[in-house]
């Protein structure tokens, strides 16, 4: 992970400019255990998880000069392997946004969810989403990105946004509540 | 506060979660570095077509000059110049595109106007080192009081020429020699000077035997079609075009697509391989067993390279090309006889030889995934020799003659432009393969000294690539729509 000292990034990031495999390596070894589920959160399925994430990292070897140590490294190499992601889904799967709306959200509940439940429960929960639902919640909860934002990335209308977002965090409490809900049963 | 709490939730876990990548990703992204490492940058490539193309022009524009072209120009300026300021008899020069002069020289409203070219003015070209308008006469001692000889040349020639004469001399400017214009019939109008004693035909034949003996080099010769001709010199000197060689240094390529752009998986390359693979198994033709190792993957990626969905073809050096590509695909060998499917799969394959006239349509692929990445500008020259099979070609008005050009172009090298980094790439793959474009050329043809330069559009399309060690061909059609401009090299 970000282990790296500063002083040892700027050598690592200095070699990595200058094409040096062994910086290169090092930099993926570090960093592969947190983007790749980046790209796993972005895909529809392992392989092309894999897809994004090589692509990623040859857009992050190509353009590490243009990291200025201003902000965090962890941070730049997350937002090039979400850009990467979504280039990649923009050219792939351009009408993936429209099927949205042929998920059900009648019967949609939510509860509060136990601030005990278990961080692979919730991923769980959020990988069984609509792969629509994904992506708008990775975008605008995870990343953060605005609804401004996601209309333009997504392209599609502001209020459309909106409301998606609010279905997919409904789906998302309820799947987490169904889940919890077993989880008792299971435990008694 | 629900949404406060999931959303807060959802980000820990996101960013708590860690997942190993897949074992052999980092050896595939290190193949993908070491291939871009390994082509090096050859920003040079930009230098040698721009060198190429300076040297052509300057050349052009030197044989031009040593030609005569320049010098025509300027002994016409002499002419003029000197026939106004030192002749005092001379109303009007004898510009052959002047036709109010023309009409000047009619005898009878200006029966006493004498016509010629004072000594100054030839004295003056020759001092000037410029060409003379006129052979230098013998010496003014040798003229008679009354008549000098060098008079009657000039009068004989410029003096007594009379719009009737010009018209003539205009029918018959196709040749635009120094013969013809002795043959026309010349009338001596000025015969107040004249010793009526002279018997006219007496005096013609001196002139004609003295014209006759004159030894007329060529810029004399262009100084003569200056004076008495309405037709350019550079019509009389155009030959008939010969067949010619074309040579192409350099082929600038760009466009704006990756070329591994077709939008499909990645795993249909693997469908694809496993397809291939399946295929050749079962396959009773052994010559067509396919191995897809890495190397054969790269060849594949090179076919996918070439069916770019658009590119822009720009020739620089002695061919410039410009225009967009919009290619189908489709190779020779790819067809399996036994099952009709696509298999790349033979004439990837080191050791295999044969031919198979079967085609088909070849898949989209997307090689790799790098290449998706939409950083290759498709900037790149394409090294080798253009050779016309054909032409057809029609003269134009301003000395241009339009053609059409069958060609075959053999293409050596091409080069690629990354536009992220700024860096030239080799292609690799064509090292491995002799590679033949069939074009169309439509030329808006000039000619400058003993070039020709070129400009108009081009049509490329096919492309057969030869493989040098297996001899086995493949062909791939290519609709390239292009401007060229390009200077010939004329086989004599």
């Amino acid at each position: 992970m970000a282990n790296i000292k500063s002083i040892d990034q700027n050598i690592l990031l200095h070699n990595c400019v200058q094409e040096k495999e062994w910086a290169q390596k090092q930099l993926y070894d570090t960093y592969e255990a947190v983007l790749f589920p980046i790209c796993m959160r972005y895909a529809i399925d392992y392989n092309e998880a894999k897809d994004i994430f090589q692509e990623g990292f040859v857009r992050i070897f190509n353009n590490i000069k243009q990291f200025k140590n201003e902000g965090s490294l962890e941070g730049w190499l997350r937002k090039v392997m979400v850009t990467t992601a979504l280039n990649y889904i923009k050219k792939n799967r351009k009408k993936t946004f429209v099927d949205v709306e042929t998920v059900h959200t009648n019967d949609l509940y939510y509860n509060n969810v136990q601030q005990h439940t278990d961080y692979n429960d919730i991923m769980q929960a959020f990988n069984s989403l609509p792969y629509a639902y994904k992506i708008i919640l990775n975008l605008h909860v995870i990343e953060g990105y605005g609804y401004k934002e996601l209309t333009e990335i997504l392209d599609i209308e502001e209020s459309s946004c909106r409301t998606k977002v609010f279905r997919a965090k409904q789906m998302l409490q309820k799947i987490v509540t169904a889940q919890n809900n077993v989880n008792v049963i299971n435990k008694k | 506060m629900k949404d406060l709490n999931i959303d807060h939730i959802l980000k820990e876990a996101a960013n708590a979660e860690q997942m190993s990548a897949p074992n052999d990703s980092w050896h595939d992204i290190s193949a993908a570095l070491h291939q871009n490492k390994k082509k090096r940058p050859l920003i040079w490539w930009w230098l040698f077509p721009a060198l190429l193309l300076g040297i052509g022009l300057s050349t052009g524009y030197y044989l031009g000059k040593k030609s005569g072209l320049v010098n025509e120009v300027q002994g016409k300026n002499i002419l003029q110049n000197n026939a106004s300021k030192n002749n005092n008899n001379v109303t009007t020069t004898l510009n052959p595109n002047n036709k109010s002069a023309a009409k000047n020289i009619e005898p009878t409203t200006q029966p006493n106007t004498t016509f010629s070219i004072p000594n100054d003015a030839t004295s003056n070209l020759v001092n000037n080192n410029q060409k003379p308008f006129l052979p230098k006469a013998k010496s003014e001692n040798e003229t008679s009081n009354s008549y000098t000889k060098k008079q009657k040349i000039n009068d004989a020639l410029f003096k007594t020429i009379t719009t009737s004469d010009l018209s003539k001399i205009k029918n018959n400017s196709e040749k635009n020699s120094i013969s013809n214009i002795n043959k026309q019939p010349i009338k001596l109008e000025q015969e107040t000077k004249l010793d009526k004693d002279n018997n006219e035909n007496v005096l013609n034949n001196r002139i004609d035997n003295k014209v006759n003996n004159l030894t007329i080099n060529d810029s004399t010769s262009k100084n003569f079609q200056l004076g008495l001709s309405n037709k350019p010199i550079q019509k009389a000197k155009i030959k008939k075009w010969k067949s010619h060689y074309t040579v192409t240094f350099a082929t600038l390529t760009i466009s704006d697509k990756g070329f591994f752009d077709f939008g499909n998986e990645q795993k249909s390359i693997n469908n694809f391989t496993n397809q291939a693979q399946a295929i050749t198994t079962t396959s009773v033709d052994t010559t067509a067993k396919a191995n897809f190792t890495n190397a054969s993957m790269q060849q594949l990626q090179w076919f996918a390279q070439q069916q770019s969905s658009k590119k822009i073809q720009l020739q620089l050096g002695t061919q410039l090309q410009y225009g967009s590509y919009n290619a189908v695909a489709y190779n020779a060998k790819l067809l399996n006889a036994n099952s009709g499917t696509a298999v790349l799969a033979d004439n990837l394959q080191n050791g295999v030889s044969g031919f198979r006239a079967n085609s088909t349509i070849l898949v989209p692929l997307k090689a790799d995934p790098y290449y998706i990445e939409n950083k290759f500008l498709h900037l790149g020259f394409i090294i080798g020799a253009n050779a016309s099979l054909l032409k057809i070609k029609k003269e134009t008005k301003l000395n241009a003659t339009l053609q059409l050009v069958p060609s075959v172009s053999l293409v050596q090298n091409m080069f690629w432009f990354n536009k992220s980094n700024g860096r030239f790439y080799k292609d690799q793959s064509l090292n491995k393969t002799i590679n033949f474009f069939s074009n169309v050329h439509l030329n808006y043809a000039f000619k400058v000294g003993k070039y020709d330069l070129k400009i108009g559009p081009m049509l490329s399309s096919s492309l057969l690539s030869l493989n040098k060690k297996t001899n086995a061909a493949s062909s791939t059609i290519v609709n390239a729509l292009g401007i060229k401009a390009a200077i010939n090299f004329n086989k004599k």
